[in-house]
């Protein structure tokens, strides 16, 4: 056994060699979602006096004993519409951006999306199966998040050979399933000749959160909360699982246990959030690179460094889309002609990522 | 002194007809330094693999402490062995001691992440292999002999019995193959049991006890070094005639072999 | 031998392929043409008298229909023939006109054209699909006037009534100048018609001050939504002929632009019109009044104006009866305004002189009621 002189390292020294990112940074970031969020509920087409907005959240969320001197209507903008967009968009950019994180780390490789595994074209594929079924917006909900499920299931089987489930093969079944969903999907687009459904499916595939309610919010937070917080205790270990499934198990890793409670996480979170809010790319793969640039690559401040960013990211971008026109501007849209260019530059800064 | 570890009649093979090698008997004793030494391809690093449960055996059982490794949780071989693989690069630049840190894994549970003492302990031990000054700087910046460096050191946070070394200095120039034997010399002076494979069957004189001369199909011969390392066995093993050289220096008895390049 | 026989199979391959193009032959080249233009500005060679008409946009059936010309209807779009009660009880020849798919973005299988001799179709505008027409010599007409594109409200409200009448009776002109013979005397009638009962609106709203219109959002344009709306277009003029005043997206992309939730609350409309291309109108209208919805602090929920776009042979709106429609949106805007409207008796007179079909008073209730049926099951909103 190696003695271990632990009392020979001052204790400034740690702090000195290990680059961890300061406080200032960490109330930055953790500033930045919660700003945005706040002042979401005040912002909107609606004009609400920030007095009252202020009242409204006291008396309903926190049941302070203020009196009613407040519109019907107010009360209804305030927490029947910017309530839950907001939180809304903080789960799902929190979701996105830690799953995107998470398969990065996993798939040891910085360009990697949360959809990489066919949870999207799953996803789509069901929400247009159910739009053309002209089924009840939970119906259209329930069959995306199944499809969005079942696409990784069968990339996940597809992929598993002699009870491993190897990261090259995991990324092969996944492009095999994602391009047959798409093209089911495809068909389906074909086949729906009616004046509205054509559109329909198309708008729903562009992504909004404009649609999203209370009643959605209760179904739609609990998974991701919980899968947030999972992926959120096991980020050190995606450091090991980084370096390569011979090196993590050779260090005592259940490398098909951890990917298996990773997929899980991130495929629940990617399939709610295509569930309830359409197709919204490009979240996923931006915000953690954007992040490895300010807190570095361990995961251990990248995953929480990435929930804090990427709420706030959204809830930026869905104040775009629901402030800038009357119209409602598709998430979806506004996420690519942004994250794009962005993760453009990125890339050229950090030249892929290979430091 | 005890048998640390052992392998009994061991065969690995990728499918049922073909054998890698068969018939594989080995015991390494506490303390001991076992060379493997063969040629390209006679399956040196498989072995490794079936020594920590990577790679299953086709026949036959590995032994760590009398206890069969089949009977073992993955986090229980990673307490016990530890495996050195040749240096490599990472995908994301995290810090040297941050790679050294990911040795405490074994030690952790499954939401813990390493505390303050893991780190202080990854600090001593990248001192004692004198790579103190690399912690900060990023693994994917340093040198060759310097990654491997920090390779062992991660395995010497798993705090194992045993360590594995997988041709610990191919791909290092002259200079990082001397840091890397000095360092796993001294670890097999501190005690450290140790299995480690090579190309360089001079590395045996510098650093090893025993030697195991691996060929196509089987074992071909093993024992102390002393004994196994003879013209004989090492022109068998690799097929080329070797002849061993003494010469006397100033600072002592040196040995080495080389082909008869005619 | 081998190489000789694969290419005397080849060579009696590509024998066969000719032959294959041989046998379409174009429709329509031995009869009569004429040329025109048609809405969209493409010239057309029309045959002089079309028997086999092939009407695929939406509006196309109740068009050539008042005009006469249901006879020579051959083809048209699915849903036609079974989802419009009042056009079966007034043509019953419409269950056994062909019904095929078609949507301004679909495709056309010409072989459906071909095998039923079309020599006539009236078709949206879509570049490419048109080329296929083109291509086996099937004549298409293109209905709908590109007004605009209008580049602001004011923009749309600077016309003056004779250049409103005008864009808005061009499209059944024009088909009936291809139509000829009855067609021609047919729209003449209607185009009178028309012109009085917008001059009788625009007589009694011209002088409204903002304050004393109502505001009008009209929603659900697709998708069950009530926040789908139109892009800037006519319907502005429209709505202050009848003494209202429309709120809606003014820059929109698409057909069919989704205002926000908030902007609905911000606008808060004094009536809200339900169309019925967005499907169950009547669902959509019973689940803004329930109880607890969303919705239920907005005026028009509260005070019950929330009105369906009427319904009958076609949706009101659309086709030839949109001048019907304006009689019917101005009696709901402004009621005081127009007490002597009688939507029955208009209705009524509207079928008789137009369809030469006598309403009772029930059916015309029902088609103020919105009279149209969707097969299968409605879903739960």
């Amino acid at each position: 056994m190696m003695n271990t002189p632990a009392e020979r390292i001052p204790e400034a020294g740690i702090e000195y060699i290990e680059k961890k990112p300061s406080k200032l940074k960490w109330a930055l970031m953790a500033a930045f979602p919660i700003f945005l969020f706040t002042i979401s509920l005040f912002l909107g087409r609606y004009s609400v006096p920030p007095n009252q907005v202020i009242c409204v959240l006291g008396q309903r969320l926190f049941s302070l004993p203020i009196e009613t001197f407040w519109t019907d209507t107010v009360e209804t903008v305030v927490i029947r519409v910017r309530l839950p967009r907001a939180i809304m968009a903080a789960l799902v950019g929190a979701g996105l951006s830690m799953s995107g994180a998470s398969f990065q780390g996993m798939f040891q490789n910085p360009l990697v999306s949360p959809f990489i595994l066919g949870v999207s074209a799953g996803a789509s594929f069901g929400a247009a199966t159910g739009l053309i079924l002209e089924l009840p917006a939970l119906g259209i909900q329930a069959l995306s998040f199944l499809f969005g499920l079942l696409a990784v299931v069968i990339t996940y089987l597809t992929a598993h050979i002699y009870k491993v489930t190897p990261i090259l093969m995991l990324v092969l079944s996944g492009m095999v399933v994602s391009t047959f969903f798409q093209a089911m999907l495809s068909l389906i687009k074909f086949i729906a000749d009616d004046e509205e459904k054509l559109p329909a499916i198309t708008f729903w595939l562009m992504g909004s959160l404009g649609s999203v309610s209370l009643k959605d919010l209760g179904i739609a937070a609990i998974p991701i909360i919980v899968s947030i917080a999972c992926l959120y205790m096991v980020r050190w270990k995606l450091n090991v699982l980084s370096m390569g499934e011979r090196e993590s198990r050779a260090l005592g890793v259940n490398n098909e246990l951890f990917k298996a409670i990773i997929i899980v996480c991130t495929t629940v979170i990617s399939s709610t959030a295509v569930a309830f809010c359409g197709i919204i790319g490009w979240v996923g793969q931006v915000i953690p690179h954007f992040c490895r640039m300010i807190v570095g690559p361990d995961h251990k401040v990248l995953i929480p460094a990435t929930m804090m960013v990427g709420a706030g990211y959204l809830i930026m971008i869905d104040n775009l889309c629901r402030l800038l026109t009357a119209t409602e501007i598709p998430l979806g849209i506004l996420t690519a002609v942004i994250g794009a260019p962005v993760f453009a530059y990125l890339l050229r800064k950090t030249r892929g990522g290979w430091n | 002194m005890s048998v640390k570890l052992s392998i009994k009649d061991a065969s690995f093979g990728y499918n049922d007809s073909q054998s890698v090698w068969e018939n594989i008997n080995i015991d390494v004793r506490e303390g001991e330094c076992l060379c493997l030494l063969g040629p390209n391809g006679c399956g040196k690093t498989t072995l490794l693999n079936c020594i920590n449960g990577t790679y299953a055996l086709k026949e036959g059982s590995v032994f760590v402490n009398n206890k069969n490794i089949k009977e073992m949780s993955i986090i229980q071989l990673a307490q016990t062995i530890g495996i050195v693989f040749q240096e490599h690069s990472a995908p994301f630049p995290y810090s040297s001691l941050e790679v050294v840190r990911m040795g405490r894994t074994p030690h952790l549970g499954l939401f813990e992440t390493p505390s303050e003492e893991d780190t202080r302990l990854a600090l001593s031990i990248m001192e004692e292999l004198g790579i103190a000054h690399l912690a900060g700087k990023s693994y994917t910046h340093i040198s060759g002999g310097e990654r491997q460096l920090v390779l062992i050191a991660r395995t010497l946070c798993q705090q194992p019995e045993i360590i594995l070394f997988d041709e610990p200095t191919s791909h290092l120039d002259f200079k990082n193959q001397a840091m890397v034997l000095r360092t796993i010399k001294n670890l097999s002076q501190k005690g450290m049991t140790i299995v480690m494979t090579s190309h360089f069957p001079n590395h045996v004189w510098d650093i090893g006890t025993r030697v195991s001369m691996l060929g196509f199909g089987g074992m071909v011969v093993q024992g102390p070094v002393e004994e196994v390392m003879t013209e004989k066995n090492l022109s068998k093993t690799y097929g080329v005639e070797t002849k061993i050289y003494d010469a006397k220096s100033g600072i002592g008895h040196i040995r080495f072999c080389a082909p008869n390049l005619g | 031998m081998i190489r000789k026989t694969t290419s005397f199979v080849l060579i009696v391959l590509i024998i066969f392929n000719f032959c294959g193009c041989a046998t379409v032959s174009p429709v329509g080249d031995v009869k009569d043409t004429r040329e025109i233009t048609d809405l969209s500005g493409r010239k057309v060679a029309v045959p002089a008298n079309p028997s086999r008409i092939a009407a695929m946009t939406g509006p196309s059936y109740e068009m050539v229909f008042m005009l006469g010309g249901h006879n020579r209807i051959a083809m048209t779009k699915s849903g036609h023939t079974t989802n419009y009660p009042l056009a079966l009880l007034t043509n019953p020849d419409l269950a056994n006109y062909e019904g095929i798919g078609a949507n301004p973005s679909s495709s056309v299988n010409i072989e459906d054209y071909l095998s039923r001799e079309i020599d006539l179709v009236i078709y949206y505008n879509n570049g490419n699909e048109l080329k296929k027409f083109e291509a086996v010599g099937i004549p298409s007409i293109v209905l709908t006037l590109n007004t605009g594109p209008f580049s602001s409200v004011e923009d749309v409200m600077a016309q003056d009534l004779d250049e409103y009448i005008d864009s808005s009776t061009i499209a059944v002109k024009a088909l009936a100048d291809v139509l000829g013979g009855e067609a021609v005397e047919e729209a003449e009638k209607w185009g009178e018609y028309c012109t009085e009962k917008i001059e009788m609106l625009y007589q009694r709203t011209h002088h409204l001050t903002d304050d004393q219109r109502k505001t009008v959002f009209w929603g659900n344009t697709w998708g069950e939504n009530i926040l789908a709306s139109y892009p800037l277009d006519n319907r502005y003029y429209e709505i202050w002929l009848c003494g209202g005043k429309l709120v809606g997206p003014e820059a929109g992309a698409g057909n069919f632009p989704e205002v926000t939730k908030e902007q609905l609350f911000d606008w808060d409309p004094d009536l809200i019109l339900v169309d019925n291309h967005g499907n169950y109108p009547e669902l959509v209208i019973k689940s803004m009044y329930k109880e607890g919805s969303l919705w239920e602090t907005l005026s028009a929920v509260k005070n019950k104006q929330l009105y369906r776009i009427p319904a009958g042979v076609f949706f009101l709106d659309k086709g030839t009866t949109t001048t019907l429609m304006l009689l019917w949106l101005a009696a709901i805007t402004q009621p005081e305004l127009f007490e002597d409207i009688d939507m029955i008796e208009e209705i009524k007179y509207y079928y008789k002189e137009f369809y030469e079909y006598d309403l009772t008073d029930e059916q015309a209730q029902r088609v103020l009621d919105g009279w149209y049926e969707r097969l299968g099951d409605e879903p739960d909103l």
